[in-house]
């Protein structure tokens, strides 16, 4: 099932966080964290994850949601769940 | 990268149908009117808006200065904090107080109900319970002077108690309903509501969000939130004093289907014999009852006017008359240039107007010319038109009142309805209440395709399987019995058909067939069909009644009814004979009828 490469999952997640912020300029790295975007908090944590479902077509646990506070716990949850 | 919206904001500000975006789209549309109303806001009324809710408002918050933008109000807004949404307003020395607004949206969610029932409350108990609910509204309603936008409390997403949920003293869906009730009516009249029991239909299975509750405090899902956004603000703009007030129509392909200046009157889709022109005729009424709630209508039609008129004046479906327009324009002058005539009469700013068109030409002409009148396309199927523009909200009323309301037809027909239905106490003085009415129509071109097609796919009230070609009907003209049914509820179009033959020789009227829709049954229209072929018989000095009657298997009822009528068999086995003078005791039917038959005939004045 891992038929996508973490660059691929890197590069539609990035689209996804520059959809929520609006903001075309935001590169996501595997190290990013809630400190290097200005506007993410918890609120926007929520609107990253709806939007994380939405595009990767997923479901996911209120458990996991809190997990994933910086972008590699979510390539690596993204990879579990067979994105 | 620019963001994948089609439209741009500035677009999507003049789009009545905001709402109907997806809710990523308008995220981002608030967050950029967030940067432009920085520098670009002089000519915009503004406010000053105080969010108190009783969950995570911050997302739904987000979304208010865009909906409030969408109709003429430049938004500052400041939330309360979580959990203190009532509090705030209890202690004057709060921020909220200190924040000074302009209007207040206040919105509670079923958890903040503080006296729910027991399941085995009885209603004395639960009058006790809502009338304790009601005291924390009494005294925030006291402190807030200024005006106030307040949910109805929403339903849960579960019933406990199943049907008896809501219906049943004890149910918590009852109890809800009940505060909702006691809140409206004991209100101050600053105080407007938004339904949210109505808002949950609309949005359908995402109004609930359980998930989204438990890690966000917001109940409803965010695909929720732009109905929600929307309802808000008409209201808080109908609060405010900036409701649109007036609707300008086109007439082709809007107010019927077709085009009047080819087809002609009886060429145009409106009336119950289709379903387009069923879906015109609904959509009329939906405007007329606009109308009768004080939205002024205005006609702005490319046509010729006397053509243009002519529906209005002699189609019989019509539901909207001349005299519910203020302005009747058709010509063939640009629509831009007519809205503003229009608008300079009527004495009425262009952002007092919605502007209804089929043509993406003429909408997008107007939406151009005219960036402050609501430009609203129709597209699709008719059936849609009028939840199209519903849920627009253009229109929005805080309550209503003697001066939004006069009190002109439709209320009063609709309060008439309902008390005749209330005292009717049986069969009879139901029907009688309803004010049946038989019109009976000639043979025409406008009638002429529905009478022959109600012979051929009528199956129940049928004598035998004959069959009419449009140009046997004509021929027969003279012969022809069709009548339309009304009743103070609605027109049902020609229901009942009959094809006769005088045979002067044998002494006898003969019904060669004889059909009747099922929309009328048991509305006692065919005891009334029986007096006309009497009637008749008796003019033309023949004593008796024949039909053929033969049972196809689903036109039993028929049968039965050929006893009652007193129709005995004849010589062959589907012959039936009737003495109309010997029948005594056919019910009373209360059918006033209208016309005679036969009548002047366009076609038999031509053949004789």
């Amino acid at each position: 099932m891992n038929g996508t490469s973490m660059d691929q999952i890197l590069e539609r997640l990035t689209n996804v966080f520059q959809d929520v912020f609006d903001d075309g300029s935001i590169v996501l790295t595997e190290n990013s964290t809630a400190d290097d975007i200005e506007e993410w908090d918890s609120l926007n944590q929520i609107k990253i994850i709806l939007a994380c479902e939405k595009e990767f077509d997923i479901k996911l646990n209120a458990r996991d949601i809190n997990t994933l506070e910086n972008v590699g716990a979510m390539l690596e949850h993204l990879r579990k769940l067979g994105v | 990268m620019e963001a994948t919206s089609t439209i741009s904001l500035e677009d999507a500000l003049r789009d009545p149908l905001l709402v109907k975006q997806p809710v990523e789209t308008l995220q981002r549309f608030a967050k950029r009117l967030t940067k432009l109303q920085a520098k670009d806001s002089e000519n915009v009324r503004a406010a000053k808006i105080g969010i108190q809710g009783g969950f995570t408002v911050d997302f739904l918050s987000e979304l208010m200065p865009l909906f409030l933008r969408h109709r003429g109000l430049h938004a500052t807004i400041r939330n309360a904090p979580y959990g203190a949404f009532q509090t705030e307003i209890l202690d004057a020395s709060s921020a909220f107080w200190e924040f000074n607004a302009d209007l207040v949206f206040l919105l509670p969610t079923s958890r903040d109900l503080q006296h729910l029932p027991q399941p085995t409350s009885d209603e004395k108990t639960i009058d006790a319970l809502v009338k304790a609910e009601l005291r924390i509204w009494h005294l925030l309603w006291e402190r807030l002077e200024m005006p106030v936008v307040q949910f109805t409390i929403a339903p849960g997403s579960t019933r406990s108690l199943g049907e008896a949920d809501g219906l049943y003293p004890g149910g918590e869906l009852h109890y809800i309903r009940e505060v909702n009730r006691r809140l409206v009516r004991e209100a101050p009249s600053h105080v407007s509501f938004v339904d949210t029991e109505r808002l949950a239909i609309q949005v359908g299975p995402g109004w609930h969000d359980e998930r989204l509750y438990r890690l966000a405090k917001q109940p409803f899902s965010m695909e929720a939130l732009p109905t929600i956004a929307n309802a808000l603000a008409a209201t808080a703009a109908a609060a405010l004093g900036l409701s649109r007030k007036a609707l300008i129509l086109d007439l082709d392909n809007t107010l019927w289907g077709g085009e009047i200046g080819d087809s002609g009157l009886d060429g145009i889709a409106l009336g119950p014999e289709t379903a387009e022109g069923e879906s015109f005729v609904a959509f009329q009424k939906y405007l007329k009852a606009l109308s009768c709630r004080g939205i002024v209508l205005c006609v702005c039609s490319k046509n010729n006017e006397r053509i243009a008129r002519e529906p209005f004046e002699n189609h019989g479906a019509m539901i909207l008359r001349l005299e519910d327009f203020a302005e009747f324009c058709a010509n063939f002058d640009d629509k831009a240039s007519n809205i503003r005539a229009i608008a300079k009469k009527l004495n009425l700013g262009l952002d007092a107007f919605v502007f209804l068109d089929d043509s993406p030409v003429e909408c997008a002409l107007v939406r151009e010319n005219l960036p402050h009148v609501w430009t609203l396309q129709l597209a699709g199927d008719p059936s849609g038109f009028a939840s199209l523009l519903d849920c627009a909200m253009a229109f929005p009323t805080r309550h209503l009142s003697a001066e939004d309301v006069n009190r002109t037809e439709s209320y009063r027909k609709l309060g008439e309805v309902n008390s005749g239905m209330q005292q009717a106490t049986d069969i009879d003085s139901f029907l009688q209440g309803l004010s049946p009415t038989a019109v009976i129509e000639s043979v025409r071109e406008d009638t002429i395709e529905r009478i022959s097609q109600l012979i051929g796919k009528t199956n129940q009230f049928k004598l035998n399987p004959t069959t009419y070609s449009t140009a046997e009907i004509r021929d027969l003209a003279d012969h022809v019995l069709a009548i339309r049914f009304k009743d103070r509820l609605q027109d049902y179009g020609i229901v009942a058909v009959a094809v006769t033959d005088p045979e002067a020789a044998e002494g006898v009227l003969t019904i060669r067939n004889w059909v009747m829709s099922c929309r009328v049954f048991s509305r006692r229209l065919e005891f009334l069909t029986f007096e006309l072929f009497s009637e008749r018989a008796c003019a033309l000095n023949l004593p008796r009644l024949r039909l053929e009657y033969r049972d196809s298997g689903r036109n039993g009822l028929v049968g039965e009814l050929l006893t009652k009528l007193g129709f005995e068999r004849g010589m062959s086995e589907e012959e039936f004979l009737s003495t109309p003078t010997d029948i005594k005791g056919t019910p009373p039917h209360y059918i006033e009828r209208i016309g005679t038959w036969p009548q002047s005939f366009e076609y038999s004045s031509n053949k004789k």
